[in-house]
């Protein structure tokens, strides 16, 4: 089987005038289609950016990340833009739900980025209207996100993050803003996505979250410190 | 997925009311003086030229003005020089319907039994009332008898009859009214003319040529010779020939210029037409200014309404939005809006023309209209760029940890 995403000897570094400081370093692994992997690691420990190279808005300073078998470092603006949009559904810990959408709005937004003529425009809907159903939304099409809970909030954003039925699902802290039976209800939707065949990439510094994984990394000094399945 | 992007911007501008609005104004007020500048000039040139017709300065008018130069100016040192003989020779060409030759007095008080009134006098032959289009009211007209005797008569003007006979102007009819030292006698009262401009066309008295010659000017040149012809389709050739003709009754040699000017109602309405379009390119001028500064204030709300949606632009380049796709939604967004603000103000402009139709002198024309889009246009691509390409900058994963450290 090939992997969905596989890095190697992927190095992020930042410079701030003369002081570079080396946030990933020599990061090598692979996630194959339909895991769940979670990753995991103390504040400045460097996952955030490393999911951030992962759903291509940043670039690694040297090494290679292949996403469904792209390299992606060869690609212009306009190529990790389409990647992000075809390839990748991003799931944030503050919901960015854009506040003047409505919830339907809003999970159509990836659709606005990508080609589809008039007759697509419908099936987008029905679509939209579908995965929100499924995320347990499908009375609350036309609220507007100030009218939703946290809970639903996110619910939302996962229904965005699928509307164009990506290879991997991205979330950064899902359940960070959440209280704990939100927070619950969050997991147990990306487990049954999960259950569903498909893959997710999740940051958390919550252990309970993490051990839900069924394959956790954790990250040290920008440094993979153990790559292993969860029991 | 351009179109998309563009209805997009549509749609966010919509759901931004407050940064639409700050934005708008300005374009709006613009555009609405412009509107109403057009509309105005357009409708004082228009209102000179039917003004012009109704004066008797039609397209078979020609004037030929004693003093050469341009067409209201002319040397002083050559007035003296047109004389009712140069109007008699002109009766020879077959294209010659009428001549009135005309002496302008300077304003004069006239009396009658205590009231005073300052008025224009002229002196014109019978056949000024023809040639400039006077009828008339009460009484008789003046005849060639009036000329051949010097008689003292009169034909007054609707204004100066209201002024010296209030409320009674038939009883004007036969009575004596004293210009300057003389007597003359009341002998018709013409039909109203109307305004030309803020020129009272009825604030006038008539007296025979001949007697203004002798009483007041005390010399025999005219002032103008108004030429009616048969055929106003080849005025410019007759004009040319007329001038040949004077040219020669002067004994004007080919390197002495001009001591008379010929001039049709063709030439004023270019006249008027430049003098209004230098007054147009001086509003314009002024109007570019106001764009400019609206153009401005576009960029600047834009740029806050940027920094405002920094995290809504990360979101979108999240999901798929190239650095592009958000450019050309904020630069359309900056594009609707001033082209709505232009639509605005133009609909704006142009009701208030129309329902100051009776107050003010103006023309509705589609020129206003076709201005402002080209404006909206310009104005909304100029200073939309800027904040479209910082836009386009805003560092997604920034936006998207924007409060989180």
């Amino acid at each position: 089987m090939t992997p969905v995403i596989s890095l190697d000897s992927l190095t992020k570094h930042y410079k701030s005038g003369k002081i570079v400081t080396e946030v990933l370093k020599e990061i090598t692994f692979s996630v194959f289609p339909g895991e769940l992997v979670a990753i995991m690691g103390p504040s400045g420990a460097g996952k955030s950016t490393l999911l951030y190279i992962l759903g291509c808005l940043a670039r690694p300073t040297s090494g290679v990340y292949q996403l469904d078998g792209v390299a992606v470092g060869d690609l212009s603006d306009e190529g990790l833009s389409r990647l992000r949009n075809t390839k990748l559904g991003f799931v944030f810990q503050s919901f960015h739900l854009i506040p003047q959408y409505t919830a339907l709005e809003n999970v159509l937004l990836p659709t606005v980025y990508r080609k589809g003529g008039k007759k697509e425009k419908k099936r987008e809907s029905l679509r939209a209207k579908d995965i929100l159903d499924m995320v347990g939304l499908g009375e609350r099409f036309h609220y507007l996100p100030g009218e939703l809970s946290g809970g639903q909030k996110q619910r939302v954003a996962i229904a965005r993050a699928l509307m164009n039925d990506p290879e991997v699902i991205l979330a950064d802290e899902p359940t960070g803003n959440l209280d704990s039976k939100q927070s619950d209800e969050i997991v147990r939707l990306l487990k049954e996505l999960n259950g569903r065949g498909r893959t997710i990439v999740l940051v958390t510094h919550d252990p309970e979250v993490g051990q839900q994984a069924r394959r956790l990394i954790t990250i040290r000094d920008g440094k993979i410190y153990s790559d292993a399945p969860c029991s | 997925m351009f179109l998309n992007n563009i209805k997009l911007s549509l749609r966010d501008s919509l759901k931004h009311p407050l940064f639409t609005l700050l934005m708008m104004t300005g374009v709006v007020v613009s555009i609405f003086s412009m509107t109403t500048i057009v509309a105005v000039g357009d409708g004082t040139k228009a209102e000179i030229i039917n003004a012009l017709r109704g004066f008797g300065f039609g397209g078979d008018v020609l004037m030929v003005a004693a003093g050469g130069g341009r067409i209201f100016r002319h040397r002083p040192s050559a007035v003296k020089t047109l004389k009712p003989a140069d109007a008699e020779a002109l009766k020879q060409f077959p294209f010659v319907k009428a001549v009135a030759p005309r002496q302008g007095i300077r304003r004069y008080p006239v009396h009658f039994m205590g009231r005073s009134f300052k008025t224009r006098i002229l002196g014109v032959t019978p056949a000024y009332l023809e040639v400039s289009n006077f009828q008339v009211d009460m009484g008789r007209a003046m005849d060639g008898r009036d000329m051949r005797d010097h008689r003292k008569v009169c034909l007054l003007g609707r204004t100066v009859a209201e002024e010296l006979f209030p409320g009674n102007r038939a009883a004007a009819l036969g009575q004596f009214i004293q210009i300057g030292k003389f007597f003359f006698r009341i002998k018709g009262i013409l039909a109203e003319k109307g305004q030309l401009g803020r020129f009272d066309m009825d604030d006038r008295v008539l007296i025979p040529l001949s007697t203004a010659s002798v009483l007041f000017i005390r010399d025999t040149y005219v002032h103008a010779i108004s030429v009616k012809l048969r055929d106003a389709a080849k005025i410019g050739i007759y004009q040319e020939k007329v001038k040949a003709f004077i040219r020669k009754r002067h004994h004007l040699t080919p390197d002495q210029p001009d001591d008379f000017r010929v001039v049709s109602s063709v030439d004023v309405v270019q006249f008027v037409n430049r003098s209004s379009r230098e007054l147009t390119a001086l509003l314009i001028r002024i109007m570019i200014i106001s764009l400019l500064v609206s153009g401005i204030i576009i960029t600047n709300v834009m740029l806050a309404s940027v920094s405002e949606r920094r995290v809504e632009i990360g979101i979108k380049r999240a999901l798929g939005a190239s650095r592009r796709d958000i450019l050309v939604q904020f630069l359309f967004e900056a594009i609707w809006l001033s082209l709505i603000g232009s639509l605005a103000g133009v609909c704006a402009g142009a009701a208030t023309v129309y329902f100051l139709r009776n107050t003010i002198p103006a023309a509705i024309t589609l020129r206003p209209f076709l201005m402002a889009i080209g404006f909206g246009l310009l104005v909304g691509v100029v200073s939309g760029a800027f904040p479209a390409w910082r836009a386009g900058q805003v560092d997604p994963i920034r936006a998207i940890l924007g409060g989180r450290s």
